[in-house]
C-alpha cells in the first residue's frame, strides 16, 4: 500500500493545499471552484478511522466514491445521475476530489458525502456561467452571388465562434422556396466541419442534383432554374458554449440554368503586379468557383520550381483569386499552376463535369500551368497559350 | 549471436511484450507499441481488432491509433437495458446530455464490455467510456497505454477529414473516409501488424451505384466489413441510397482503381451507419442500421433510424450484379424476403455484435429517451 502510495504520488497531479480541519471530522464538504478551467476541487475531512485506514496518496474511485461523490445536479434530492469521473487523493485528514474533465459552465452540481456513522450530507452549487461575450453570428456564406446555378452543389457557412456539432444541425438550416415553404430533405446529412468547427460545408444532396438518378426522379431536384430561394439559418443553432445565434440568417438568391460543362481553360485573365512590389497577383476565372478549393488549388512557383510563399484570397463573387507574396516580386518569370481538381459551383472540374458517367469520360488534358513574367508595370492579360513566354515591358 | 544471447533476446522481447500487455493475438495486430498518451484531435470511429486491440479512427487528425486494452475480464450481460444512456454517459463526465455527442460504439471481443466514443461538444474533447454488464459506466482512459499511431496516407487529393468507418480485415485495417470540400471517396489500406512507420495505401474504387444507375468513383462508403468467400477476401461496403457492394482485396494495389460488384440495392433515402455479419439457426445474415433521411417524406417506422437484416448468401451473388442487382423494394413494396426491415430494431443509432445470439445497441425510444439495450439477433 505504501509503495502504491509512493507511485501514486509520483504520477498524480499535486492537489491544491486546502485547509484541513484537524481533529474533528466534519462531513461538510469544502468546494473550491476554478471558473477559468471550469473545474472544482472538493474536499472533506475524514473521520479518524478512515484517516488511519487510508495512506496518503491517490485513492481509487471505487473507494473514494463510497464517501465523496460529485454529481450533475437533478431536481430530486437523491441524485439519479452516476457520480462524475474524477481523481481522489488523500492527504493528512482530508480526502479531495477533482473531476476528470471540465464541468459545464452554468450547470448545477451536487456534492454528496456519506461517511461511516454519519448521515449523508449534500451540498449544491452552480458553476459560474461562461464569461459573457457576443453571441455567435453567421459571418459569411459562400457562394456570395445572388444568382446561382440550379445545380449548385454546396454552401460554406462561416460562423464567428466554434459551433456545437451534431446531426440536429441539419434541422436548423432550411432552403425555402419562393413562397417561403421549406424544401424537404435538401441536404446531404454528413457533418463536415473545419478544424475548429467554425465552418460547415453544407452539401445539397448530390443524388437530387444528378440527372437520371432515381432520388432526383422520385423527389425532384432541390433547386429548379429561374426560381427564387432563401437559405435560412435558424437562430436556434447554438455554438459550443450553448449560446444561440444572435439572429436568424437569410440569403436569398435566384437560380439560372444548370452548369454541366467542364471548367474551360480559356477565358481566364491574369493581373500581373509590378516587380519590386508585394501587390497581389490575380487570376480571374471565367465563372465563379468553389471558394475553399480555389483558395488552395492555385500555386505560384519560381522558374526553378520553388514555391512562392504568401497568402491567397478569393473575391469578386469567387471569380478572382489573389496571391499576396511574403516577399517582393522579382522581375523574372514565375509559373502559375492550377490543380485539375478545382471545382466550380456545380462540382465541375477541368477534367470532367460533375455528372459524369465514368465509362464515357472524356480524355481531357487541360492546360493548367502557365508561365508569366513580371516587369515594372502592372498588366492584365488573358491567361492562355498566347501568354506563354510573352515578355512584358522592360524596366 | 550465440544461443545464450538468442534466448536472452527472446526473453527480453517476451518481457517487453508482457510489460506493455501485448498478447500473442494482439502481436498480429500491432508491433512495437509505445506506452504513453496518444495525441488525437477527435474520435470519429472505434472498432476492435483481435486481442482486444482498440482501433481509433481520428479523421481530423488523419490518423489511426491502435491501443492494447488489456481488458479480458468477461462480462455477463444480465442487465439488458441501461435507460437514459445519453444522460448517464454525459453525467459521468459531468455535463448535461445536450452537450454530449455519441460518436461510435463497439463491443470488446474478449471482455464483452461496450466501449462508447463520445465528444463534449463544448470543449470538443473526445472521451472513451465503457459500459459493463451491470450498467456501470467507467472511462477507458487513453493515458499511459500501449499504442501505435499510424498516419493515414495522403493520396493526391485533399486530406481525409472524416472517417466514416474502419474494420480489421485479417491482414490489414481498411478505412473509409470522405473529404470535406470535394465529393470524393477515399479508402485506405494499412497492412498489419500496425506500427508507427506503417505505409498505408490510399486507393480509389469504381462502384455501380444501383439506384443512381451509374458507375461512380466519388460517392463515399459510409460503412464496411470484411467478407470471405471461396478463399477470396473482400471488403463489403455500403453507400448512401443504398447499394451494398463487394470489392476484392487482392486487387488493392498502389494506384489501382478497385472495381466493385454491387449485389443489393436497399432503396433510396438511407445512409448506412454500421453493419456486421452473424449466424442464426444455421443461416448467415448481415445486420445493418441506417439513418433514413427520407423519414418525414416516407417513413418506414416511427424513427428515422432503421435496421435491415440481409441474407449473407446474397453477398455471394455472381450473376445478378450491378445493373441487375437485387432491389429490396419494387416501388414501395418489398421485392424479396431475403432482406427484411427489422421492426424490433427501430431507433437503433449504433449497433455491434455482443455474442453469438445478441447484439448491443444504443437506440432512441418513442418517448424520445435513449437507452443501451441488449437485443436478440433477429
Amino acid at each position: 500500500m505504501q509503495t502504491l502510495g509512493i507511485i501514486g504520488m509520483l504520477i498524480a497531479a499535486n492537489p491544491p493545499d486546502l485547509p484541513t480541519d484537524g481533529a474533528i471530522a466534519t462531513s461538510a464538504p469544502r468546494i473550491e471552484i476554478d471558473a477559468t478551467r471550469a473545474t472544482v476541487t472538493v474536499a472533506v475531512s475524514l473521520p479518524t478511522n478512515l484517516i488511519e485506514q487510508l495512506p496518503d496518496g491517490p485513492v481509487t474511485s471505487s473507494v473514494g466514491e463510497r464517501w465523496l461523490r460529485l454529481h450533475l445536479s437533478t431536481a430530486t434530492e437523491s441524485p439519479e445521475n452516476p457520480p462524475i469521473l474524477g481523481r481522489y487523493h488523500k492527504k493528512g485528514t482530508t480526502l479531495r476530489f477533482s473531476p476528470r474533465f471540465p464541468l459545464s459552465p452554468g450547470s448545477g452540481y451536487q456534492v454528496v458525502v456519506t461517511l461511516p456513522g454519519q448521515p449523508p450530507k449534500r451540498q449544491v452549487f452552480q458553476m459560474p456561467a461562461s464569461p459573457s461575450g457576443p453571441p455567435p453570428e453567421v459571418v459569411g456564406v459562400y457562394p456570395t452571388a445572388d444568382v446561382l446555378p440550379a445545380n449548385l452543389l454546396k454552401f460554406y457557412l462561416h460562423f464567428s465562434y466554434p459551433m456545437r456539432t451534431g446531426p440536429t444541425v441539419f434541422e436548423q438550416i432550411q432552403l425555402l422556396d419562393g413562397k417561403g415553404v421549406p424544401i424537404q430533405d435538401p441536404w446531404r446529412r454528413t457533418e463536415l466541419w473545419n478544424d475548429d468547427d467554425t465552418r460547415l460545408t453544407l452539401w445539397i444532396h448530390p443524388g437530387r442534383i444528378k440527372t437520371g438518378v432515381n432520388l432526383r426522379e422520385q423527389l425532384g431536384p432541390v433547386l429548379q432554374p429561374n426560381q427564387e430561394y432563401t437559405l435560412r439559418i435558424l437562430p436556434t443553432l447554438v455554438d459550443a458554449r450553448g449560446r444561440p445565434l444572435a439572429r436568424e440568417f437569410r440569403k436569398t438568391f435566384r437560380t439560372v440554368t444548370p452548369i454541366r460543362e467542364v471548367i474551360p481553360d480559356d477565358g481566364w485573365k491574369v493581373s500581373l503586379p509590378p516587380a519590386g512590389t508585394r501587390q497581389p497577383l490575380k487570376l480571374h476565372a471565367p465563372r465563379p468557383l468553389d471558394r475553399a478549393l480555389y483558395l488552395r488549388s492555385v500555386t505560384v512557383l519560381t522558374s526553378d520550381h520553388q514555391l512562392v510563399l504568401g497568402q491567397s484570397q478569393v473575391t469578386s463573387g469567387e471569380k478572382t483569386w489573389s496571391w499576396i507574396p511574403a516577399a517582393e516580386w522579382r522581375s523574372e518569370k514565375y509559373m502559375i499552376v492550377l490543380d485539375e481538381l478545382l471545382e466550380d459551383l456545380a462540382g465541375n472540374t477541368f477534367l470532367s463535369p460533375f455528372e459524369r458517367d465514368i465509362q464515357s469520360l472524356m480524355n481531357r488534358k487541360p492546360r493548367l500551368a502557365y508561365t508569366i513574367e513580371l516587369c515594372a508595370s502592372p498588366q492584365k492579360l488573358p491567361l492562355g497559350p498566347a501568354l506563354e513566354l510573352r515578355r512584358g515591358l522592360a524596366r | 549471436m550465440n544461443r545464450q544471447q538468442l534466448i536472452l533476446g527472446q526473453l527480453l522481447t517476451l518481457t517487453l511484450m508482457m510489460s506493455v500487455g501485448q498478447t500473442g493475438i494482439a502481436a498480429e495486430v500491432l508491433r512495437n507499441p509505445v506506452k504513453g498518451t496518444p495525441t488525437l484531435k477527435a474520435i470519429s470511429v472505434i472498432r476492435f481488432a483481435p486481442g482486444g486491440v482498440l482501433l481509433i479512427g481520428d479523421g481530423p487528425g488523419s490518423q489511426l491509433i491502435a491501443v492494447v486494452t488489456n481488458d479480458s475480464q468477461k462480462q455477463s450481460w444480465e442487465q439488458k437495458t441501461v435507460e437514459g444512456i445519453t444522460e448517464k454517459l454525459a453525467a459521468r463526465i459531468g455535463i448535461p446530455a445536450k452537450e454530449l455527442e455519441i460518436r461510435s460504439m463497439a463491443v470488446h471481443p474478449e471482455s464483452l464490455k461496450v466501449y462508447v466514443a463520445v465528444a463534449n461538444t463544448r470543449t470538443k474533447q473526445s472521451v472513451i467510456l465503457t459500459v459493463d454488464g451491470r450498467g456501470t459506466i467507467d472511462e477507458f482512459a487513453l493515458e499511459n497505454v500501449p499504442h501505435v499511431v499510424v498516419p493515414l496516407p495522403k493520396g493526391e487529393q485533399s486530406p481525409v477529414t472524416r472517417i466514416t468507418d474502419l474494420a480489421w480485415m485479417g491482414d490489414r485495417v481498411l478505412i473509409s473516409a470522405t473529404a470535406n470540400e470535394e465529393f470524393a471517396a477515399k479508402v485506405c489500406s494499412i497492412p498489419a501488424p500496425l506500427e508507427a512507420n506503417s505505409k498505408g495505401l490510399a486507393f480509389s474504387t469504381e462502384t455501380y451505384h444501383v439506384s443512381h444507375r451509374k458507375w461512380e468513383t466519388r460517392a463515399p462508403m459510409t460503412t464496411l466489413m470484411p467478407y470471405e468467400q471461396g478463399g477470396r477476401k473482400y471488403v463489403v461496403g455500403a453507400f448512401a441510397c443504398t447499394p451494398v457492394v463487394r470489392y476484392p482485396l487482392d486487387e488493392v494495389q498502389p494506384g489501382a482503381k478497385v472495381k466493385g460488384e454491387s449485389v443489393i440495392e436497399l432503396g433510396s433515402g438511407n445512409q448506412p451507419r454500421g453493419m456486421f455479419a452473424y449466424e442464426k439457426d444455421g443461416q448467415g445474415y448481415v445486420l445493418m442500421n441506417a439513418y433514413r433521411f427520407h423519414h418525414e417524406r416516407r417513413p418506414y417506422g416511427w424513427s428515422p433510424y432503421v435496421t435491415f437484416r440481409i441474407e449473407l448468401g446474397l453477398l455471394d451473388e455472381r450473376e445478378k450484379l450491378n445493373e441487375s442487382a437485387l432491389y429490396r423494394l419494387a416501388g414501395t413494396k418489398p421485392a424479396t424476403d431475403r432482406i427484411r426491415l427489422v421492426e424490433e430494431y427501430f431507433g437503433v443509432m449504433h449497433l455491434d455484435r455482443l455474442d453469438k445470439t445478441q447484439a448491443v445497441v444504443i437506440r432512441q425510444l418513442p418517448s424520445g429517451n435513449t437507452e443501451l439495450a441488449v437485443l436478440p439477433l433477429p
